[in-house]
């Protein structure tokens, strides 16, 4: 690798998602190109410095996920459960609102997990 | 803690509390890299809501072939570019436009930053974004935005300078 070669891939290899081998070809330029070690350090500071910025935007409001839930699982409005607390097994039914309809929904719970067994009127997810 | 791909299977098969984790995982991921497509709060939310639902909706469609972050990101960006092409055709106006953290409050360099980021070409920030703060590939941005990696390094190498020149 020339050192055209090498500041092309520069920034990918300060982000870590440089491939395995165009990172050793590159590791061993570097080795040997003083130039190329500081674009490698100023590109490293441009990365560390998006990265702080970006995080620093801000995040997803606290209310989007009830707006999605209610939009892909529905708002529950009833639910029967029947089971052993001991066994660590249930059988649930519950009812929800969902974009104008009103789905039954079945589930299995097994210790925690649950598992989706039926669901009616919901019309296609 | 569950690995994407896990959680994905989870969704699948309809699992809410698998839902919520990757809405935990990739919410505020999502509404930011939705803000610098779209550079709305407003709508950068509605891209999430949009991405959520289509991934609850075709998580049995993800065939692995990718990263899950790759295919949620693709995701967000086709939902993001149908806003903004709702936007075009009039059917809504923006209610507010993105602003940057109040200059006061926040730490000069980030700002700067932020403000270099904002005045870069829109494929070139989001080549940036998806690559500095996501940490995806070239290999994964050119097959995300389905362009050349050429293209994708390319971007790139226009948006370092820039971003250098207004850094210094």
């Amino acid at each position: 690798m020339n050192c055209r070669e090498v500041r092309e891939l520069i920034p990918w290899y300060a982000a870590r998602s440089l491939p395995p081998e165009e990172r050793e070809e590159l590791i061993l330029h570097l080795a040997g190109c003083a130039s190329c070690q500081a674009e490698l350090a100023q590109a490293v500071r441009l990365v560390w410095g998006v990265r702080e910025a970006v995080q620093r935007l801000p995040g997803v409001p606290g209310e989007t996920w009830g707006k999605v839930l209610a939009r892909t699982r529905g708002i529950p409005v009833g639910r029967l459960d029947l089971g052993s607390f001991l066994l660590g097994i249930s059988v649930g039914l519950s009812v929800r609102v969902r974009e104008g309809r009103v789905p039954l929904t079945g589930e299995l719970r097994v210790l925690g997990r649950r598992v989706p067994l039926f669901e009616i009127g919901g019309g296609a997810r | 803690m569950a690995e994407d791909r896990e959680l994905i299977s989870r969704v699948a098969a309809g699992d809410e509390a698998a839902f919520r984790q990757l809405y935990e995982r990739y919410g505020d991921r999502v509404f930011r890299y939705a803000l610098t497509l779209v550079r709305n709060l407003h709508l950068a939310e509605e891209v999430v809501q949009e991405t959520m639902v289509a991934i609850w909706r075709g998580a049995g469609s993800f065939k692995g072939g990718s990263r899950v972050s790759t295919w949620i990101f693709g995701i967000a960006r086709n939902q993001a570019h149908a806003l903004l092409r709702r936007e075009v055709r009039g059917e809504r106006v923006p209610e507010e436009s993105l602003t940057l953290p109040d200059p006061a409050e926040a730490v000069e360099r980030e700002n700067r930053v932020l403000s270099a980021l904002a005045k870069l070409p829109p494929d070139q920030r989001e080549v940036v974004v998806l690559a500095f703060y996501e940490g995806l590939s070239y290999r994964e941005i050119a097959r995300l935005l389905g362009v050349l990696e050429g293209t994708v390094k390319s971007r790139m190498h226009f948006a370092k300078r820039k971003l250098r020149e207004a850094l210094t």
